[in-house]
């Protein structure tokens, strides 16, 4: 199946995907990120695609993270704008500043040990999805484990991690 | 009651914490089951979307451990898109804590749409601007630099013991003895290398790209593909090269080059173009490129469109 192909899965599948993204919160923003969704469809390179309607679901699934991590940057830089002392606009970067490092080194220390506190195989399986992006069949088959252990390892040390932050956030 | 409370609360972060395993992997496609769930309380989304960012954040804090050569990747592969976040927040964690021991001192330097400049370094490097770009240099540093939009010419001088390094969409590139192109604009990262080689992303997963090829990165994955080395950033010219782009990028450059917003409309958006623009010709007119392009392009509002011509 080919983008055109895709176009005619987005057209009857449309309603059902505006109903998906205000299931995740989208709101009155569901018919812009709907039309997003289809601007691009319209410029995905071409090439087979097993499951089209799949795939537009994890596109709009994408398109709401992406709101999301937009969001919570836009956070990040208001806070630094905030503890900054001033300077000129034209010398700000949305790099990190001092202090966010500072909060950042914390951050990594505590994600260390509750990487640590999961145990080798889970971590490294962590490691190799959240870090190396690799997929979890593929780590599935480089470790030699079935599909829900990788699931169940992923879990485990997202739970540790969840954890530590938010004891963390409310320290 | 407030036990309940607490149990509700810990049964919907369990199951958000399952839904963002699952959704996590590729293979995932019971979204149907997934969007009942979503709808079955709005507190779900809301949950959902907090467990998946408080792990990115984390994911992003884990102090990256690889130190391994450079190897020639496959031209193709995929990247998760939702591990994008995570990979641009430990670069930008990278570029602080280099930042902080270095005093760095960052500033801008911008061109507005329709506009061209060149900046050249302390070290005999040189970075050609095009339009609406926007680049973060570093007066203590001048070895690096960030795009963050835009496009522009780097014509580095090398430095095996500190090689040059340029962000962009939250990925690096390290020079490798070099000139290249690089844009970001509309999500996704292009090089294009017209001398000596570029390492994107150095690492384990790294792809080293030699004189006459270039990079798409798109949705998170990176594709690689030949270019015509003449053609490598002869848009300083004035000359705008493609050879297989899709209408909406050439739009998108052309409003860069021109200063106009100029957009391309869905029916003719994918459409592919090959052959040279010199938008010197075109004195500001975008107009005048639609015989070539083979599309009509009229105002709309205070922007261009190109659609078909009927």
């Amino acid at each position: 199946m080919d983008s055109s192909g895709l176009e005619a899965v987005f057209l009857a599948n449309r309603d059902t995907l505006l109903r998906f993204l205000r299931s995740l919160g989208a709101g009155d923003a569901a018919e812009d990120l709907l039309h997003e969704l289809w601007m691009r469809i319209q410029t995905a390179p071409a090439g087979p695609i097993a499951s089209p309607l799949s795939y537009l679901y994890r596109m709009a699934n994408n398109l709401m993270l992406d709101r999301h991590r937009a969001v919570r940057q836009a956070e990040k830089r208001d806070r630094e704008w905030t503890e900054a002392t001033g300077g000129p606009a034209l010398d700000r970067s949305e790099e990190p500043s001092a202090e966010r490092v500072v909060i950042a080194r914390e951050q990594a220390a505590l994600a260390e040990a509750a990487l640590q506190s999961v145990g080798d195989r889970a971590a490294r399986i962590f490691r190799r999805h959240r870090i190396d992006g690799i997929e979890q069949r593929v780590i599935a088959a480089e470790f030699g484990v079935s599909l829900s252990t990788v699931e169940g390892d992923l879990r485990k040390a997202y739970r540790a991690m969840i954890d530590a932050k938010r004891r963390y956030d409310e320290a | 009651m407030a036990e309940h409370h607490d149990i509700d609360a810990r049964a919907l972060d369990e199951a958000a914490l399952d839904w963002v395993v699952r959704t996590g992997s590729d293979a995932f496609d019971d979204w149907p089951a997934f969007h009942a769930w979503l709808e079955a309380d709005p507190r779900h989304a809301a949950a959902y979307h907090a467990t998946a960012m408080d792990i990115e954040e984390m994911a992003a804090s884990v102090p990256s451990v690889q130190v391994a050569p450079i190897v020639m990747q496959p031209p193709r592969r995929r990247w998760p898109v939702w591990t994008g976040g995570a990979i641009a927040a430990s670069l930008a964690l990278f570029v602080g804590y280099e930042a902080i021991e270095t005093r760095a001192q960052p500033y801008a330097v911008e061109t507005a749409a329709g506009a061209m400049r060149t900046v050249q370094l302390a070290d005999g490097s040189s970075i050609a601007m095009g339009g609406a770009t926007r680049l973060m240099l570093d007066r203590n540093d001048p070895r690096t630099a960030t795009l963050e939009r835009g496009e522009a010419m780097f014509v580095v001088r090398h430095d095996d013991s500190d090689p040059f390094e340029v962000s962009v969409g939250g990925a690096r590139l390290v020079d490798v003895g070099t000139a290249f192109d690089v844009k970001f604009a509309r999500g996704e990262t292009r090089v294009a290398v017209s001398e000596g080689a570029v390492d994107y992303n150095p690492g384990r997963d790294g792809i080293r790209l030699l004189k006459g090829r270039g990079l798409l990165v798109r949705d998170g994955e990176a594709t690689v593909t030949n270019v015509d080395v003449a053609s490598v950033g002869s848009w300083r010219d004035s000359v705008l090269a493609y050879e297989g782009a899709t209408l909406a990028e050439v739009a998108d450059d052309l409003s860069r080059a021109l200063g106009v917003d100029l957009r391309a409309d869905p029916g003719v958006a994918k459409r592919a173009f090959s052959g040279s623009i010199a938008t010197a010709k075109l004195s500001g007119d975008p107009r005048l490129a639609a015989p070539l392009l083979g599309v009509a392009i009229r105002k709309c509002g205070g922007h261009w469109v190109m659609s078909s011509r009927s």
